[in-house]
């Protein structure tokens, strides 16, 4: 998660959080210490430091399970309703964030997944909202998507 | 026997089910219960006076969240000697208070022994028709002046924390209170019960923001806050009133939403966020209660799909299907975190965000949501072409626990060929082509009016025009002059008549010169009932009118085809079926179910109702709303609300006043001159008769 939110504080302004403002603060438990993570959002601007300042939001959990979250190996949602994330206060920030997250990254393209199209090129609209995550995130072959965002994000 | 009535309180996502004296006693065939966050907090709850079950004389179901119990002890005969009155007043709010009063009717003292049994199985909502084992352990903790319930599994832990006002002996099944009232006098108690979600260390979590209480004073302003119905068929303003209720106790808000709400699907079993069932009641709202449209289209933005995740069926862009808080949610069993397998709510979600602006002219959420809005419509092109063919079609990707059928109509049988057998998968169902239509066409106006991007408007609707054309060629039977259900994964139509053909007069992708045989269609006797439009034509191999998706009468349905009906021009098809529906509505005092059975009306001369666990249902709920606004032909027009009433012959007159919206708040008045055929007119009034 350290990585994760360290990246997340690098890109500056995250376009999956526009909607989004607040502070939400990550007391990551490792090892008998406590760490503390503060990310500020401001529609979309996204800086992160440390330190235990107050804050909308406050999340308390093992660093295994926050790790194993910015991996895309654990689902937040699921986490938080098992328990295994604790949040007080406006937990709205939470939900936002989640969606920076990346997806189970090990799961074998499907059968069903689209076949590749020549006609991506053409395609309006993919280049705005499809862009920088699936890029950094998804093995690029599945998706025109993905291939288109790789290229911008390599020009 | 505890009769078989069940009656339901709730406020949010906690209610209570149980039968009518009040007791709950859980099994799989009668799934009663408090139920909160999608588990069941009390599976047992019975009252009893010295060892004796008691009588119900009457429920008063005052409020949605409010309801009491008048019993008295059973005699065991059919008379009644009552010496005594019990009276449960039971109230949901984070679980419920039951407030119980004992009048002594006695002319001397009597002691009683009133004892409450509770028991908590913790089930989760998807198993109690299934008893289930439970794999984490069940716990019970009698504390000084409390009684708590618990389940844990890891670190999953839900309580139910019981406490009473009055003195009461607590032992692991219930408490007991030792009471003693005077000649003709009274006892009463508050018992509270509370659903908690325990999060690390014991500190309870809440995953609802705190809207308060339940009260009546929040409900008399959400009726006052909505247009005015003056009308002279009674029948009407009694609908109107009861869908304005029932609109109220289906508001849900989830944690995110800062306390505003939005619609659930269905009362009780489904109190949780739908992608398509919110959009669909919102868009029938929108001219009655607008901050429900704005709500949904905030909490479905927060929640759409950004990554591919093949156990919940999401894609990047998509909006999700249905969100779930449950065991089988949190340990991933079920895939509803959220789950996303639908193949409507993307495009509907642009659909709403246009149509919400036009009345509302809130621009500032436009602009906040610009980036979901092209993720959705992204998504239309990038995710959901299964075929290469240019289409949304659906196919699920989580095989085991997902949904097989990602359109509305999503029982197994719904889409068939006229031979009755059924397509495979991927499938391309008609109504999908409709929505990413009128989904392009509106992205389009936002783009250019909002976004600042017209070159992207252009992209857009050069895309849905050259949609319209293929799909007015490829979905075209021409041997039945009407669209085909749906295509096949080899591109085939799957060519049975249904009311799907209604929606795409909605999105407007059917050609001019095609939609006059689609209206002949709805209006004709193999598809028109007399009180609606079935969802499968009469004479098609699977046609059965008590056919879940195969017969039925959906009033939901019908609301849209009302409105497409409209959109064409074709009044007087609209008001004939908005006067069936409503003459329905009737027949359910007001409370139109999910569906209806699809008898030509003058075989059954009433609406036999499909039997199904939701009611009220939201868009069942939203259809009269959606109805009134196809009559009196509301339609915003830049920053004027224009009005083109046609209302059906039976209905003397409308007035709806103080519509809000951008152009603040404006009356609507209609006459009703649509001639009716005599055997689909509405009802007559019976002082019609007497005159």
């Amino acid at each position: 998660m350290e990585e994760f939110l360290t990246e997340l504080g690098r890109r500056g302004h995250e376009p999956l959080l526009a909607a989004a403002s607040g502070t939400i603060r990550f007391d990551v438990h490792r090892g008998g210490r406590t760490e503390h993570r503060l990310v500020k959002v401001d529609r979309g601007d996204v800086t992160v430091t440390t330190g235990k300042n107050k804050a909308d939001a406050v999340v308390e959990a093992d660093a295994e399970v926050l790790d194993r979250i910015a991996t895309g190996e654990v689902n937040a949602t699921a986490a938080v309703l098992r328990g295994a994330l604790h949040i007080e206060g406006n937990p709205e920030l939470l939900v936002q964030l989640q969606r920076t997250f990346p997806g189970p990254s090990n799961a074998p393209a499907p059968a069903t997944r689209p076949p590749a199209k020549k006609a991506a090129a053409k395609r309006p609209a993919a280049e705005k909202p499809a862009a920088s995550r699936s890029a950094a995130k998804k093995p690029a072959a599945k998706k025109p998507a993905a291939k288109k965002a790789v290229r911008k994000a390599a020009a | 026997m505890g009769g078989s009535r069940q009656i339901s309180v709730l406020y949010g996502n906690t209610f209570v089910v149980s039968d009518e004296h009040g007791d709950i006693d859980a099994s799989p065939i009668a799934p009663t219960g408090l139920f909160a966050w999608d588990t069941r907090y009390l599976s047992t709850w019975s009252l009893r006076i010295d060892g004796e079950t008691l009588r119900a004389l009457s429920v008063d179901d005052l409020q949605y969240f409010q309801t009491k119990f008048f019993l008295v002890p059973d005699t065991g005969t059919v008379y009644t000697n009552a010496k005594l009155t019990v009276i449960r007043g039971r109230t949901v709010a984070d679980g419920f208070i039951e407030e119980l009063t004992l009048l002594n009717h006695e002319d001397h003292a009597v002691e009683l022994t009133v004892r409450i049994s509770a028991g908590a199985d913790f089930a989760d909502i998807f198993d109690v028709k299934n008893a289930q084992p439970k794999k984490g352990r069940l716990y019970t903790r009698v504390e000084p002046d409390r009684l708590v319930c618990g389940y844990e599994r890891e670190n999953f832990c839900r309580e139910t924390v019981i406490w009473a006002s009055a003195p009461a002996a607590i032992d692991e099944n219930g408490l007991t209170f030792s009471v003693r009232m005077p000649a003709h006098g009274d006892w009463t108690a508050r018992v509270h019960v509370k659903a908690s979600v325990v999060g690390t260390g014991g500190k309870e979590m809440v995953l609802e923001r705190d809207r308060g209480r339940p009260d009546l004073a929040g409900l008399d302003a959400w009726i006052r806050q909505a247009p005015a119905l003056e009308c002279d068929w009674t029948p009407l303003t009694v609908t109107y009133q009861r869908s304005l209720v029932d609109l109220a106790a289906l508001r849900f808000a989830p944690l995110t939403s800062g306390g505003r709400s939005l619609p659930a699907a269905g009362l009780p079993w489904f109190m949780t966020l739908f992608g398509r069932d919110s959009i669909f009641t919102s868009l029938q709202a929108l001219p009655f209660e607008p901050e429900l449209a704005g709500t949904t289209l905030r909490e479905l933005g927060a929640r759409q799909g950004t990554r591919i995740d093949d156990f919940r069926d999401e894609d990047p862009g998509r909006i999700l299907h249905e969100m779930r808080y449950g065991e089988s949610a949190a340990f991933e069993e079920q895939p509803h975190t959220p789950y996303y397998g639908n193949a409507d709510a993307t495009p509907l979600f642009v659909v709403l965000l246009d149509e919400y602006e036009m009345w509302t002219g809130d621009a500032d959420l436009v602009r906040q949501l610009e980036y979901q809005a092209r993720a959705a419509l992204a998504w239309i092109d990038d995710y959901a072409d299964l075929t290469g063919a240019g289409y949304i079609s659906y196919q699920r990707r989580n095989e085991l626990t997902g949904l097989e059928n990602q359109c509305w109509k999503d029982s197994w049988d719904s889409i068939s060929y006229r031979d009755g057998t059924l397509p495979g998968f991927p499938r391309t169902t008609c109504e999908l082509q409709g929505y990413a239509y009128d989904a392009k066409r509106r992205g389009a106006r936002l783009a250019r009016l909002f976004w600042n991007d017209p070159e992207y408007a252009d992209r857009l609707e050069k895309s849905a025009a050259d949609l319209k054309r293929r799909f007015n060629r490829d979905f075209w039977v021409s041997d039945g002059r009407y669209f085909a259900v749906a295509l096949d994964e080899d591109g085939r139509q799957v060519d049975t008549l249904t009311s799907n053909i209604g929606h795409l007069l909605w999105s407007g992708i059917v050609d001019k010169t095609k939609a006059r045989a689609v209206a002949g269609h709805l209006m004709g006797s193999r598809l028109f009932s007399g009180w609606g439009v079935r969802t499968l034509a009469a004479g098609e191999q699977r046609f059965n009118p008590i056919g879940y998706h195969t017969g039925t009468v959906w009033p939901f349905d019908n609301s849209f085809i009302a409105w497409g009906l409209r959109r064409y021009g074709f009044k007087q098809e609209a008001a004939r079926i908005a006067a069936g529906i409503l003459d329905a509505a009737e027949f359910f005092d007001g409370r139109l179910p999910e569906a209806f059975g699809g008898y030509d009306r003058a075989l059954t001369r009433y609406p036999v109702q499909y039997p199904t666990a939701c009611t009220p249902q939201a868009w069942s709920t939203g259809a009269p709303l959606l109805l009134l606004r196809t009559m009196l032909g509301l339609e915003p027009i830049g920053d004027y609300l224009t009005v083109d009433p046609a209302l059906p012959m039976g209905i003397g007159h409308v007035a709806l006043l103080e519509i809000p919206g951008r152009w603040g708040q404006v009356d609507a008045f209609g006459r009703g001159r649509v001639e009716m055929r005599l055997e689909d007119r509405l009802r007559r009034r019976p002082t019609a008769d007497v005159l």
